[in-house]
């Protein structure tokens, strides 16, 4: 199974646009997903829910969280990760970390719209929200379609090959 | 051998005695929760909940002598008000440690009872809780959720002086008293 190396994950993770999926449990038990903005800084995963939303909510109750970035043209790369949401500042703290926001905001929009975006909604408070990508808690794995000169049947990892189908390698 | 208590659950609760701040936790494993509620529900009015400093001495007599027999254990933390240290600072103090001692001991939930500032509590769990072992932490109204009427009689009854306190002594897990 064509997994992506140390240096394409943190190529892929770095590329701007991507959205980070993330997934947390409500109080009822059912999972929510959110596609939220992200940037990857000195080894973290950086998000930064708002103080009223559900996610945050979440969170607080349980940090467990399950993330996927993946891209939708191939070859499809995904990185996905479990681990525990460290919170670096909770709501209210905004001033000390804004420009980390600036910068997540930045990797979306042009700096110009960024920076409205962030100066026109600066009193409305976030929590800024770390994944370490090295603590013992995080689990990640990559994938990406095999691409050209690669043996196709290593699309999938060897245990989702059932005994005697056409494609096992 | 005797099996080891594993809490899966803790509840909480406080009380204010003149300068002591109280926080009482009742800690119950997984298989014990319902027949634990059952027993406390049947001592409050139809429809009703317990509230202890508003019942009669006969009926505060009888819920402990039942918690007393129930298969969990209590602990509790005290922190005077005094020194500077307000009532704010006193709860933080004492569910600071609460936190610790349930990752210490692995307990995976806990449960407040609901009040006014929640947001306080949160601010203070979220601060104190290490990634590992998983600790999940809500809020719940006190007449949802009977495990937290044994934390109130609790924390009435150990800062109710020995007579009291005697009454479920059997349950007691340990008392800390921070001196901030």
């Amino acid at each position: 199974m064509p997994k992506l190396t140390d240096d394409e994950v943190r190529e892929f993770l770095n590329e701007r646009g991507h959205l980070a999926r993330i997934g947390t449990v409500d109080d009822d038990g059912f999972p929510r997903v959110l596609p939220l903005w992200f940037v990857v800084e000195d080894g973290a995963l950086l998000f930064t829910p708002r103080a009223p939303a559900v996610i945050w909510r979440n969170l607080v109750r349980d940090p467990k969280v399950g993330i996927s970035i993946d891209e939708e043209a191939a070859p499809w790369r995904k990185v996905t990760l479990r681990g525990v949401v460290e919170v670096r500042h909770q709501p209210g703290e905004d001033d000390a970390w804004r420009d980390v926001y600036r910068r997540i905001a930045k990797r979306y929009v042009t700096d110009a719209s960024a920076d409205a975006y962030v100066d026109g909604t600066d009193d409305q408070p976030r929590a800024l929200c770390a994944v370490r990508l090295d603590a013992p808690t995080t689990r990640i794995s990559t994938w990406r379609m095999p691409v050209s000169g690669e043996d196709p049947r290593g699309i999938w990892a060897q245990r989702y090959y059932l005994p005697g189908t056409k494609w096992r390698p | 051998m005797a099996r080891r208590f594993r809490p899966t659950d803790a509840f909480v609760d406080e009380s204010i005695r003149g300068q002591r701040y109280l926080m009482a936790y009742v800690l119950v494993e997984a298989q014990h929760l319902a027949g634990a509620r059952h027993a406390v529900r049947e001592l409050a009015p139809p429809g009703g909940r317990l509230h202890f400093h508003q019942e009669l001495n006969s009926v505060r007599r009888e819920v402990l002598e039942t918690v007393a027999r129930l298969p969990v254990q209590i602990a509790l933390v005290t922190c005077q008000r005094r020194h500077g240290i307000t009532e704010f600072m006193a709860r933080e103090h004492c569910l600071t440690e609460i936190v610790r001692d349930l990752q210490s001991r692995s307990v995976p939930r806990l449960t407040i009872e609901s009040r006014q500032h929640d947001l306080d509590d949160q601010r203070t769990v979220v601060r104190t809780r290490l990634a590992e072992p998983s600790l999940v932490f809500d809020h719940r109204l006190g007449p949802t959720e009977p495990m937290l009427w044994i934390a109130d009689a609790a924390a009435w009854a150990l800062g109710a002086g020995p007579l009291w306190a005697g009454l479920i002594d059997a349950v007691i897990d340990r008392v800390v008293e921070l001196r901030p």
